[in-house]
């Protein structure tokens, strides 16, 4: 009877170890989700050369082809808009346009251009937590597939005067991605990311 | 409020009674489990601001003397923030629109601890600890729907100080605190500089097992 109760009590403590110590891993399967709802969407991000002079800069030549990239065969119905939003900011920094390409290596001078892409992404989500307090809490196994594309718009800024070897580097690129299918008015989507990215490119 | 005041009277009363007493010294063991809140500080803090209340943590210590313990921490935190239109610094760029941001700390410590046990039998088991081992860190950022994920293990140090309450049965209830410097290891998810380290603050409380 006390070797059984012994014996007891020895499985109690060792399964209780057990419990407490994998209680950290079972908890770790759980994080917040916020998802992917196409309202997340688009996001601007701008990158500079931190070695480049901007405030050297006062003309600017315009390549007039949105350019698509990576194989994309996006709609051309945006691409004056995409253009002349464009255009609008870069003279607003009060740099001037000049046509003559044979000009684009004169001092102060930048050749600039758009070029959009698309990128198809496809999500499984096999596992996760979903609802209850703080969003946490019932976490169960589950396969649900997203399938959504997103577009690219770029506004790159080069200078055909800094060379690296071969290449030509980019010194400043404004992106605006978003989901193509999240609807509204895509127009006027175009226009405030490309406002977004050259307002939060101060140093422009 | 006569619920909670008649709740806090019953633990103040088997806190305080003679007969939970208990030993402690070379040779026994505590084994806590803990729920626990972090509060980031410093960078940490500038890439998740809010406070997690999610988060659990395991500890085994031995005394190895009178006073002296020696053990180990294994703990789990989970922290995020949303932004319906937050503004990222990355190396040379800038990325502004809702975004989301993820961190989980999983600290592995080894710890060196005093009990102030005094030698007999006692109530309350005040302590403090250094713990020192592996910082395993997830970090995840969601921009629109694009996601960028970090995972390193980091060096990483920090005090503890507690207090462990006994309620009988070789039972009792932990309360402590701890703070948490896991050195850089990896490149930054965020920022412009090349700082990968992390600073935050756990306050714990959880049960005790004490036996020898």
């Amino acid at each position: 009877m006390k070797n059984q109760m012994s014996r007891t009590l020895r499985f109690i403590r060792i399964f209780s170890l057990i419990i407490l110590m994998t209680s950290p891993v079972v908890i770790s399967s759980c994080y917040v989700d916020y998802g992917l709802a196409t309202n997340n969407i688009p996001i601007v991000a701008s990158f500079f050369n931190p070695g480049y002079n901007f405030n050297d800069v006062t003309k600017y030549y315009f390549l007039d082809t949105v350019v698509q990239i990576n194989g994309a065969n996006v709609t051309r119905v945006y691409d004056n808009t995409i253009k002349n939003t464009t255009i609008n900011n870069l003279n607003a920094l009060g740099w001037t346009r000049i046509t003559d390409s044979s000009m684009a290596r004169d001092p102060g001078v930048v050749i600039v251009g758009n070029v959009v892409t698309t990128t198809s992404y496809t999500v499984t989500e096999n596992n996760g937590c979903w609802g209850g307090v703080w969003s946490y809490s019932s976490c169960y196994s589950y396969d649900t597939e997203y399938e959504y594309s997103t577009g690219t718009i770029g506004i790159v800024i080069v200078d055909v005067k800094v060379l690296n070897g071969e290449s030509l580097p980019i010194q400043w690129i404004g992106l605006s991605n978003g989901v193509m299918s999240s609807g509204g008015n895509v127009s006027q989507k175009i226009i405030d990311s490309i406002n977004k990215a050259f307002t939060q490119s101060t140093y422009l | 409020m006569k619920k909670i005041s008649i709740i806090v009277f019953l633990i103040v009363s088997v806190i305080c009674s003679e007969a939970n007493a208990q030993k402690t010294g070379k040779g026994f063991y505590i084994g806590t489990f803990q729920y626990s809140t972090t509060f980031n500080i410093g960078r940490a803090h500038d890439y998740v601001s809010n406070v997690s209340f999610w988060g659990a943590s395991f500890g085994i210590k031995k005394f190895i003397s009178q006073s002296v313990t020696v053990g180990f921490n294994i703990s789990h935190n989970v922290l995020s923030n949303k932004y319906d239109d937050g503004t990222t610094e990355v190396q040379n760029g800038l990325i502004t629109g809702p975004q989301a941001r993820y961190l989980n700390y999983t600290p592995m410590l080894f710890s060196i601890g005093y009990v102030f046990n005094k030698g007999y039998m006692v109530r309350v088991f005040p302590y403090i600890q250094a713990n020192v081992g592996a910082y395993y860190i997830w970090e995840r950022l969601q921009l629109g729907a694009n996601f960028k994920s970090n995972n390193n293990l980091h060096f990483g140090a920090g005090p503890e100080a507690g207090i462990i309450f006994y309620i009988g049965k070789r039972f009792g209830i932990n309360v402590n605190a701890n703070y948490n410097y896991a050195l850089g290891a990896g490149n930054p998810i965020v920022g412009r500089g090349d700082d990968n380290s992390f600073t935050f603050f756990n306050a714990n409380v959880g049960i005790s097992y004490i036996n020898k």
